[in-house]
């Protein structure tokens, strides 16, 4: 072959090469430009960033496009399927081990989606979305072990009894007026982590027994721990989300009826209900393969009985029709189905006469729990202390409630902000949550070392989700 | 705006290709290429585009005087007029807050420390410019005619915001006449894709395990971690620095310009004197040739040039204390080793001395990453020992388990072995008669870029994946 021929076949394929490059680049530019945008990932539970609207001062100061990259990077074609190949590759990277993976909560819980620093103005930019929310804890460290995803937990005796007096202050306040129950759960590591690993991770029990130290002795402190731990073999903890089952709260609700002396219902006597197919938070944080093999399935049991349920939303003194079961949820909202999600204050009637109401303090924790009680209540009124702002003191005394109950996660039971906004809500905390200042919400970052770009970057944390 | 972000590989770079390429009108090509230059730029902070072109009208209009005044004093204001401009810029947007805190510390003083966010690329843009008007005093160059190209040069993207460091005299050339060439466009592609992939496969993921041990909270971690984390370090600056190089020479090729390299495989360097002669060759030779030379070189006080260059090498890469100790560390080592430890490490072989510049190269990046020096103190202290924490634990086992194949891919990739193969390759193609072995090499190359592409554009998307436990609808 002579050498210009050969300089010539050269030629040529470079040609291919640069004009299948440049088609490739392009068609992906077109589709972004052409495919109708998302408003929400259900996966991430957010809301996908939106074109930013247009003003001066953003665009000098480079929010308005910052905004622009997160819009772009947000609605990226086929980004679902991009996002999952790109956690596929990180069993590349090395072995896994098959029995246990470790997560560390920076590892999961990024700080930095698109490198972009956040919006000047919070108005006019998608930043907010992301950044905004009350700073509560980020998530834990996790374990995979043996297909099943436990945050790690790690409190102390003496968070616990601030938590506790906390309770008390109750006690104090509303001596006479109704009776108190404290319920701490633990969460699934308790029962679940193989025990070669305990150095890993603190004894539950030992922290909710400072709780029930700590608790003012006219509160009654439920075993719950207990109870649940004697049914380890069955559902009774999601293995890919962070919350206990339907199942799990059962077995509370009967430690609670053994305390409150009432009779609880039994399994059959409710209609069992089941979703399958179910991945909870704990697998769409890390997309770890081995928790998507085994989804979990979500069980409901429906109390027999008429209930008129009503709730009122965030940011909001109305009341409108709710339901103890949102039927409807599904994928990655699963969990939803009890109660539909976190509401301010959710208000269940019962034709129940027996001169009894509950109010049940909470967070996502207790949504299945709640479930149960209406059962054996004229009234309950479910109380989610992150969002509610009245007054629980005045809800007693107006409402005539004879039973107050707290029930929490070990997680929130050790975390100051979760104490502090139960604190809050004996007198309610006006119209607006407070929120707590961050320790550090920005943190520069840089999206290249020799960028000399230094970037801050919006920090979220928000209150979780128990 | 980044070479490694979905809205530069999928928006911004095609668009340009195709506008720029649209017409053989070299004036309209240079147009296009300042328009785009100028879009890239603004995208981190619009306002830096006036700085941009005003203080390229100075320095065109500063050269233009050097070229007419030549051979008369007033040749020479015109280039202090340049220096003092530039450094002047540099001292006013980066170092002025570390000025007025060193000021206020030394005199106890309260002056109010002025917060001017840093333009992006400045410190190159300075060090470009002042090469040009240098240059043209020198009379190594032409000087530019048309501000057109000049501004194209000042701002072309590709180099602009973090090197290297383009001298005009290497691409004046180009800057009037470049050719067309499908191959340079084809082997152009080909390097930025390698480029992207050390950037986003090997960078990105370094970065992650520098974040948890390094920037995390050092009261957890273990000796053993210390180590990695700062060994990471080392991997991912290399990569983060000479991949955006790679993907900046890349482009200029696809452009019709040639850059310099800028690295040479530092890591296998075997003294901190060929440390620097292979890490960002851009810079070291911009500080031998006007600074170090100027001053007298080898030949009057190199003691005192010396140290100069490395005090000022160190302020270069930041405005804090720990990059000028950073610096003057190099400049110590650089220092005993021309005295008297080159000979001793050629004494002591090849391995020796190759272990020897790993460990003084990784401690030196300790000292450059942190500008915090307590937590600095605190680091090294972990690194030899004083923690109370087991060198061995599930989570150090599970962290080199997991990633043991990427780890031991970016080390492979620090050692030349893209360019060995490349050797072999073309010793193969030697009696490759019927263009069969190319062929195949094309092929793999091929497969590689659109493989990096996907794998990149896909761990890019990945970032933007940012689930909560808390609804945030």
């Amino acid at each position: 072959m002579g050498k210009s021929t050969r300089s010539k076949t050269r030629s040529i394929l470079a040609m291919i090469h640069f004009w299948i490059f440049g088609i490739a680049l392009t068609t992906f530019g077109i589709i972004f430009f052409i495919t109708p945008k998302q408003t929400v990932s259900d996966y991430e539970k957010r809301k996908l960033s939106p074109f930013p609207t247009f003003s001066w001062n953003s665009f000098f100061h480079g929010g308005y496009i910052d905004s622009i990259d997160l819009y772009v990077a947000d609605n990226f074609p086929y980004r679902d399927q991009l996002v999952e190949f790109s956690f596929g590759t990180k069993a590349w990277r090395g072995i896994k081990n098959d029995e246990i993976a470790f997560y560390d909560a920076a590892d999961i819980k990024k700080a930095d989606p698109v490198n972009v620093k956040p919006a000047d103005s919070v108005s006019d930019t998608a930043a907010t979305d992301t950044t905004a929310g009350p700073p509560g804890e980020e998530v834990n460290n996790l374990f995979i072990v043996e297909g099943r995803a436990m945050e790690i937990f790690g409190g102390n005796c003496n968070m616990a009894q601030s938590y506790a007096r906390t309770i008390n202050k109750y006690q104090t306040e509303l001596k006479g007026k109704v009776q108190i129950y404290d319920i701490a759960v633990p969460s699934a590591i308790e029962y679940f982590a193989p025990p070669q690993y305990a150095k890993q991770y603190s004894n539950q029990k030992k922290n909710i027994d400072c709780v029930y130290g700590a608790l003012d002795p006219a509160i009654k402190g439920v075993d719950a721990h207990s109870s649940i731990g004697a049914h380890k073999n069955e559902n009774i903890y999601f293995r890919t989300d962070h919350h206990w089952t339907g199942l799990g709260a059962y077995y509370a609700y009967t430690a609670y009826c053994a305390s409150a002396g009432l009779t609880p219902l039994q399994l059959n006597q409710m209609e069992h209900k089941q979703k399958t197919g179910y991945l909870g938070s704990l697998y769409w944080l890390t997309r770890d393969a081995r928790l998507k093999e085994t989804p979990d399935t979500v069980d409901y049991w429906k109390i027999p009985g008429k209930y008129k349920t009503t709730a009122q939303h965030k940011g909001s003194d109305k009341f409108y029709a709710s339901s103890i079961y949102a039927e409807g949820a599904s994928g990655a909202n699963g969990y939803g189905v009890f109660l539909g999600g976190d509401y301010p204050l959710v208000k269940i009637e019962s034709e129940v006469k027996n001169g009894k109401k509950a109010i049940l303090v909470k967070n996502s924790y207790g949504n299945p729990f709640a479930t149960y009680l209406p059962y054996h209540y004229e009234t309950v009124y479910v109380i989610d202390y992150r969002y509610y702002t009245g007054s629980i003191a005045k809800l007693i005394e107006d409402e005539k409630v004879t039973d107050l109950i707290f029930l929490n996660g070990v997680f929130s039971i050790n975390t100051s902000w979760h104490i502090m906004m139960i604190g809050k809500n004996l007198h309610g905390v006006g119209k607006k949550a407070p929120v707590p200042t961050p320790e550090d919400t920005t943190k520069p970052k840089k999206d290249s070392i020799i960028g000399k770009k230094e970037d801050s970057v919006p920090k979220e944390d928000g209150p979780k989700d128990e | 705006m980044v070479f490694a972000s979905l809205i530069f590989l999928y928006i911004f770079l095609p668009l340009n290709l195709i506008l720029y390429y649209v017409t053989k009108n070299a004036m309209y090509r240079n147009i296009m290429l300042t328009v785009f230059s100028f879009v890239f730029y603004a995208w981190g902070e619009p306002v830096w585009i006036l700085l941009l072109v005003g203080s390229a009208l100075i320095d065109w209009l500063n050269a233009l005087w050097v070229d007419k005044s030549r051979g008369t004093k007033w040749a020479k204001a015109g280039v202090w007029s340049s220096v003092i401009f530039n450094i002047g810029l540099l001292v006013l947007f980066k170092y002025s807050g570390f000025l007025y805190e060193n000021i206020n510390n030394v005199f106890g003083l309260a002056l109010a420390i002025p917060a001017f966010a840093l333009p992006v690329g400045i410190s190159f843009k300075v060090f470009q410019t002042i090469s040009y008007v240098v240059d043209v005093y020198r009379g190594e160059i032409r000087t530019q005619k048309s501000f057109l190209k000049y501004m194209m040069f000042v701002s072309l993207y590709h180099h602009l915001v973090a090197g290297p460091i383009v001298r005009y005299a290497h691409i004046a050339h180009e800057v009037d006449n470049r050719r067309f060439k499908i191959k340079d466009i084809s082997a152009g592609i080909s390097r930025f894709c390698i480029g992207l992939f050390k950037k986003v496969c090997i960078a990105n993921v370094a970065g992650e395990f520098v974040m948890k041990y390094m920037d995390g909270n050092l009261g957890t971690i273990s000796s053993l971690e210390a180590w990695f984390g700062v060994i990471m370090f080392s991997v991912q600056i290399y990569f983060d620095f000479s991949g955006y190089s790679d993907m900046a020479i890349g482009l200029g090729k696809m452009f019709g310009f040639h850059y310099k390299e800028n690295f040479n495989y530092p890591y296998i360097a075997n003294s901190a004197t060929d440390f620097w002669r292979r890490w960002h060759i851009s810079l070291g030779t911009f500080f031998r040739d006007y600074i170090y030379i100027p001053l007298g070189g080898n030949k009057k006080r190199w003691i005192l040039n010396l140290f100069i260059v490395w005090f000022l090498t160190g302020l270069w890469h930041g405005a804090s204390w720990n990059f000028i100790l950073w610096g003057l560390y190099f400049g110590v080592l650089i220092f005993f080793e021309r005295l008297f430890l080159q000979k001793v490490l050629n004494k002591l072989g090849r391995f020796v001395s190759h272990v020897y510049l790993l460990f003084v190269a990784v401690i030196g990046w300790t000292l450059f990453h942190f500008t915090d020096f307590s937590r600095l103190k605190q680091y090294v202290g972990i690194m030899f020992g004083n923690t109370p924490h087991p060198n061995w634990s599930l989570s150090m086992q599970l962290v080199l388990q997991e990633n043991m194949f990427w780890i031991a891919l970016a080390f492979i990739l620090c050692m030349p072995v893209y360019k060995y193969s490349m050797r072999f390759v073309r010793w193969v193609l030697r009696f490759d008669r019927y263009q069969i072995i190319w062929a195949k090499v094309w092929l793999m190359t091929f497969a590689f870029n659109f493989g990096v592409l996907f794998v990149c554009t896909a761990l890019l998307a990945g970032k933007s994946y940012n689930p909560f436990i808390y609804y945030r609808f």
